[in-house]
């Protein structure tokens, strides 16, 4: 085992653009604003409390693709909406809007995601009536 | 005559006798019974997982493009191994052949294995059905979801709905989240060993199944660091045969 590359305590999350998954409130996100990309899939974590996008936007002025990370709800949220752990994968072309966050960064509260065939997966937060059926992780 | 009949009868009664004795003797000793309890460390470490009848992962044309863009990532740093770096579980196979101790328990309708390594913990759930395919969908883990029965001495482990993010080895094998494996574990050596052999099976990567076994000394008297994060100062495993050289070729 390298000591070098085992220096990180293990608290530290994998990704610098991933936030703390402590609990925090919608008013993070300007819900008046909605802004449409389009771009290519780098990964989707699949987990709870929240699953995640990164994903390169396109630049419409021909610049570098940027990377944004867009958040959705938890695991129960998203199943519930059709989503499943593989319903994006790296190198996927996707359309997506998102609630863009208040302070500028490249993260917003993700609303749809539109797939290479063409499906709209919606993303709702906040209670769905599905959501009072049975518990799950 | 009477008093032969019953010399020779009192001869077979003693044979018979220490037979039965010798017999319960070496099922105390743990080989024959349900008995993979206790603490357990393997005879030695392989980067490479050795598979059964010699040779490389049976890996198709999209599992080779993996591995081999996994290798080249690992050697340039665009990829990282987490399980060393961030010490999130080994995953299955690659934990059975770690170079750290573990402990088996039994308790009641389950079983915990307890890897000193990442502090990685496994609950195999005894004589129940496994969880549905919807359920290993959406709830992908680092070891999958286990079920177990016995079949005579033997512990069978039926895994499922692991997620995509661990290696098969130190090498950066890769495995998809169809990956399925079962294990055979149970004592051998007159019960001084463990025995696990364990079959993989990956419809997405591999043109068919392969199997690796390994085997484990039992250490009674080692005490399980249960706490113990990759990285942080650790018990001294240089004496575990293969390690000195895989810390060599950084491949631990």
């Amino acid at each position: 085992m390298n000591p070098k590359a085992c220096c990180l305590p293990a608290a530290m999350l994998i990704s610098c653009a991933i936030p703390a998954a402590a609990h925090h409130s919608f008013a993070m996100f300007d819900r008046d604003k909605t802004v449409e990309m389009q771009g290519t899939v780098k990964a989707f974590q699949w987990t709870n409390p929240h699953s995640f996008l990164d994903v390169y936007a396109e630049d419409l002025k021909g610049g570098a693709p940027v990377l944004w990370t867009l958040e959705f709800g938890s695991v129960h949220n998203l199943v519930n909406q059709g989503w499943r752990p593989k319903t994006l994968t790296p190198g996927d072309k996707v359309l997506f809007t998102l609630h863009p966050a208040k302070d500028g960064a490249f993260y917003g509260q993700g609303l749809t995601v539109t797939l290479p065939n063409g499906t709209v997966m919606q993303a709702v937060q906040g209670l769905l009536p599905a959501d009072f059926e049975q518990p799950r992780n | 005559m009477k008093s032969r009949r019953r010399s020779r009868a009192a001869v077979a009664l003693a044979i018979f006798a220490g037979c039965a004795l010798v017999g319960s003797a070496s099922a105390q000793q743990g080989e024959g019974v349900q008995d993979v309890w206790g603490v357990w460390w393997v005879t030695s470490y392989s980067s490479k997982i050795q598979i059964i009848g010699g040779g490389d992962i049976p890996y198709n044309d999209k599992g080779q493009a993996e591995y081999r863009k996994n290798i080249a990532g690992l050697k340039n740093g665009s990829t990282t191994d987490e399980a060393r770096r961030v010490c999130v579980p080994d995953g299955i196979p690659r934990i059975l052949g770690n170079p750290y101790p573990f402990l088996i328990v039994p308790a009641r309708g389950h079983i915990v294995m307890t890897y000193e390594l990442n502090h990685v913990i496994r609950i195999i759930i005894m004589d129940q059905k496994q969880v549905s395919a919807d359920e290993l969908e959406i709830a992908p883990y680092y070891s999958g979801h286990s079920v177990g029965h016995w079949e005579g001495d033997t512990l069978v482990v039926e895994t499922a709905g692991y997620n995509d993010q661990t290696f098969l080895d130190a090498t950066g094998a890769p495995h998809s989240n169809q990956m399925t494996t079962v294990e055979r574990i149970r004592r051998i050596s007159g019960g001084k060993q463990l025995e696990a052999l364990v079959t993989v099976t990956d419809p997405e990567y591999l043109t068919k199944l392969f199997s690796a076994r390994f085997a484990y000394d039992a250490h009674p008297e080692v005490r399980i660091d249960a706490s113990y994060n990759c990285g942080e100062p650790h018990r001294d495993i240089s004496h575990v045969p293969g390690v000195t050289e895989a810390r060599g070729a950084r491949g631990l």
